[in-house]
């Protein structure tokens, strides 16, 4: 039964754990365009309206008091003295116009504010919604412009940002441009202000938008500085590596930029040679740009593991948003998940998925199988996990790889298997790839996405180590008494009480009360029941033998035994639970050196009590 | 940073309110989603919460509690949607899906028992189990962000957690009587 009890509470858990983690597209832009349309409301308004507050209501009273509050006040009054116009006056107030900028579409934000102020010390630029910040400081004077490339409108669709360097006015066209873009998109690299070949369609499309982007495709370093060499010409060029991102600067006489890749997204620097300089100065502010580039590691997350310290980015994932039990589900403690491509279940539509999976290193990540009949990784090292992957498939080859700056390895096992695979946080984590049910096999796109999926995880999350902890044992002193308890507990004292908690996470753990009572005094115990959560009785008495009976007398329902703490006789109650909430299941009492000290025990639910009341009771030393 | 943005926003600054929204919007459909047990009632509940968090976000005195109300906005927002949606007809929610994903016909069953116990639950049982489940918040954490005391919190997530698996019990004891008789 408690196998059960134990598969429904899973169960309960993952009825809500499952479900969609990001908001379905559009939402936002119909919302602001709804809140766009929407007047603010006063705080007084709002208040009589039955809006919730939040906050310390001084703040109002101190600064938040408007004329208009200050007339709904005088309409209050009239409120009391029976008059009826307040509803018509509050219409009259929401009539009154508000300025507001108008409504526009923009993009989530890559990263939290706060994870940007702990990634890059200001001052910050800004984040401009592409995945980087850029530092303002005095070697890297530069002003912004979103949605422009080198003096043209591009859209908030098109992913780029121009910059000016140092006082340059706007109207320099721009000297610098950033584009950012999907690997099968395009950056874009040049703009085509000619028709040229064109259709006589995109012929009208360039000339109805001042002229048309030229992209890029490619879906790594590699892919796109081959791009650049097929739209350039030869180029020189120099490779370097930033924050752990991968850059390859190009330049030739038609041409200076820099490409790289991170996370899913490619991104280009195009340098513009619209001041004149010549080409080294021009590298050397591409240099200079690309030094100043941060790359705040991304908050929002359609998948968070505190084991590993990842989180998958929801920004940088594209369509992959559904995070959902592998085939065969794994093996149903959350260590196998996969990744869905954007509304597809399991593999009931015609796109590859992704499975990430992670264990000890000598237990090994899961690669393959269903069912309970799998293929693990093992390894406490890259080359154990190669080895590990050769042994499982013939003819496997391996490629160089990462996940947010920590090695790892691409490994490709004959035609049909491909996983990253790394040790993270002493843990084997293989992330694999898996091709659609109905599609032909195409290792490079099945490449590409993996690579694009490996680089939307990030590891900004702090990972406790493993190891033992080196820290003392807790002790905590109330009066003449001295509870020494193992590392990881937590022991808090006053005067009169001392509170012991057990380590752990969760709210099921022990939290125990000690107090010292003097000859006399009373102390109330809580005892919910399930009709009357405040009940409870009082301790007291001017002997030992009066506190006990004040217990006995109170717990009639309860076992009552003689034991002895630190060599001194004691009493203590096994108290049977009578309420669901915060039941109390322990009492104990013993007398030394004029004081009574009482030891409590509750449940913040109800259930079974385990041994800590006893662990704290074994670590008393009376001094 | 957030707090300059609810501050901006108080002052009528949508863009600032935009940046607000598009931090959170996930956050909020996902949890909705879950009270819900309905995404196109989470989609209305979301937009309504984000809707009256700018008309009246000069009620919030203390930016620095931007979170919190965002969820008691979302908790009175599901709480509205799910009366609206007790006077329409009953929306059906499709299980084939999730069954596709799971070998376990048990399993299935225990979860499709699960979905009509949470429908039972009311909102406010249903929010403090998915805060508690999904986001991993602890009772403390909860009742902080709702603005209700610490033993209601563990009250409703014990009430709603015995609720369910009361009712995937039943279940489970009506199919051994059923399978004795057979």
């Amino acid at each position: 039964m408690s196998d059960q009890r134990a598969m429904i509470d899973r169960d309960i858990a993952t009825q809500f754990r499952d479900g969609p983690s990001r908001a379905p597209l559009g939402l936002l832009e119909a919302t602001l365009t709804s809140t766009g349309r929407t007047r603010q409301r006063s705080a007084m308004a709002a208040t009589l309206l039955g809006a919730p507050s939040a906050g310390r209501r001084v703040d109002v009273v101190a600064a938040g008091l408007t004329r208009r509050d200050l007339l709904v006040l005088g309409l209050l009054a009239g409120i009391l003295a029976g008059s009826i116009l307040v509803a018509g006056a509050l219409q009259l107030l929401d009539r009154q116009t508000v300025d507001l900028p108008s409504p526009r579409a923009t993009a989530a934000p890559l990263a939290s504010d706060l994870t940007t102020q702990l990634r890059t010390p200001a001052p910050v630029v800004e984040n401009v919604g592409l995945g980087f910040a850029v530092m303002r400081n005095d070697a890297a004077p530069f002003t912004e412009h979103e949605d422009r490339w080198n003096g043209h409108d591009i859209g908030g669709a098109e992913g780029g940002v121009e910059f000016d360097f140092g006082t340059c006015p706007n109207s320099c066209g721009g000297q610098l441009s950033v584009s950012s873009s999907s690997p099968w998109s395009g950056v874009i690299v040049d703009w085509m202000t000619e028709c040229g070949t064109l259709s006589a369609f995109d012929c009208a499309d360039l000339k109805a938008r001042g002229g048309l982007p030229i992209r890029l495709r490619g879906a790594s370093v590699d892919e796109l500085a081959a791009a650049w060499i097929g739209r350039f010409g030869p180029s020189e060029s120099d490779r370097q590596t930033v924050e752990g991102i991968a850059e390859v600067l190009l330049w030739n006489a038609h041409a200076t930029g820099a490409l790289f890749v991170r996370g899913g997204r490619t991104f280009s620097v195009m340098v513009h040679a619209t001041d004149g300089s010549p080409q080294p100065n021009q590298l050397a502010r591409l240099r200079q740009f690309l030094a100043s580039l941060r790359f705040p590691k991304p908050e929002a997350a359609i998948y968070r593991n505190d084991d590993l310290g990842v989180v998958v980015s929801s920004a940088d994932i594209g369509p992959w948003y559904r995070v959902g039990p592998g085939l065969g589900a794994g093996p149903g403690d959350g260590t196998a998940v996969a990744f869905w491509f954007g509304q597809c279940l399991d593999n009931m539509c015609n796109q590859p998925y992704i499975s990430l999976s992670y264990a000890d290193p000598a237990v090994g990540a899961i690669v393959e199988g269903a069912g309970g009949d799998y293929k693990r990784v093992r390894g406490f090292t890259l080359a154990q996990l190669r080895k590990s992957w050769a042994s499982l498939y013939r003819d496997s080859t391996f490629e160089d790889a990462s996940i947010d700056g920590t090695p790892a390895v691409l490994a490709i096992g004959g035609q049909t298997h491909m996983a990253v695979l790394a040790v993270l946080h002493g843990r084997a984590v293989s992330v694999s790839i898996s091709p659609a049910a109905f599609a032909p096999y195409d290792q490079s796109a099945l490449k590409g996405r993996l690579n694009a999926f490996t680089g939307a995880i990030y590891i900004p999350i702090e990972v406790p180590s493993t190891e033992p902890s080196p820290e003392p044992s807790p002790a905590g002193t109330l009066k003449d008494l001295t509870v020494t308890l193992p590392a990881g507990w937590v022991i808090r004292s006053t005067e009169s009480r001392m509170t012991v908690t057990e380590p752990g996470p969760g709210i099921f753990r022990l939290n125990a009360s000690i107090a010292a009572l003097e000859p006399g005094g009373g102390l109330t115990i809580p005892r919910p029941t399930a009709s009357n959560r405040n009940a409870g009785f009082q301790v007291e008495g001017r002997t030992l033998g009066e506190v006990v009976h004040s217990v006995g007398a109170a717990l009639t329902d309860a076992d009552r035994r003689d034991i002895q703490i630190a060599g001194q006789p004691a009493v203590r109650w096994v108290v049977p639970q009578t309420s669901y909430v915060g039941p109390l299941v322990n009492v104990a009492v013993l007398e030394w050196k004029h004081n009574f000290y009482v030891f409590v025990e509750q449940l913040p639910l109800d259930g079974d009590p385990g041994t800590s009341f006893e662990d704290v009771l074994a670590g008393v030393t009376l001094n | 940073m957030t707090t300059d943005l609810v501050h901006r926003a108080r002052l009528g600054d949508h863009a600032a309110f935009e940046r607000l929204a598009a931090a959170s919007i996930d956050r909020l459909f996902a949890l909705a989603a879950r009270v819900l047990r309905d995404h196109a009632a989470a989609e209305d509940a979301v937009q309504e919460a984000l809707l009256h968090a700018w008309r009246d976000l000069r009620t919030l005195r203390d930016a620095s509690r931007w979170d919190a109300w965002l969820y008691r906005l979302l908790l009175n927002a599901c709480r509205d949607e799910q009366r609206r949606r007790q006077r329409r007809p009953v929306a059906i929610m499709d299980l084939s899906d999730q069954a596709a994903a799971i070998d376990d016909v048990d399993a299935v069953a225990r979860r499709d028992e699960l979905e009509r116990g949470l429908r039972h639950l009311s909102v406010e049982h249903r929010m403090a189990l998915a805060m508690h489940f999904y986001l991993d918040m602890r009772p403390g954490e909860i009742a902080d962000l709702l603005g209700i005391p610490e033993g209601t919190v563990v009250s409703r997530i014990h009430y709603g957690s015995r609720a369910l698996r009361a009712a995937v019990e039943a279940d489970l004891r009506a199919a051994v009587t059923t399978g004795a008789m057979e």
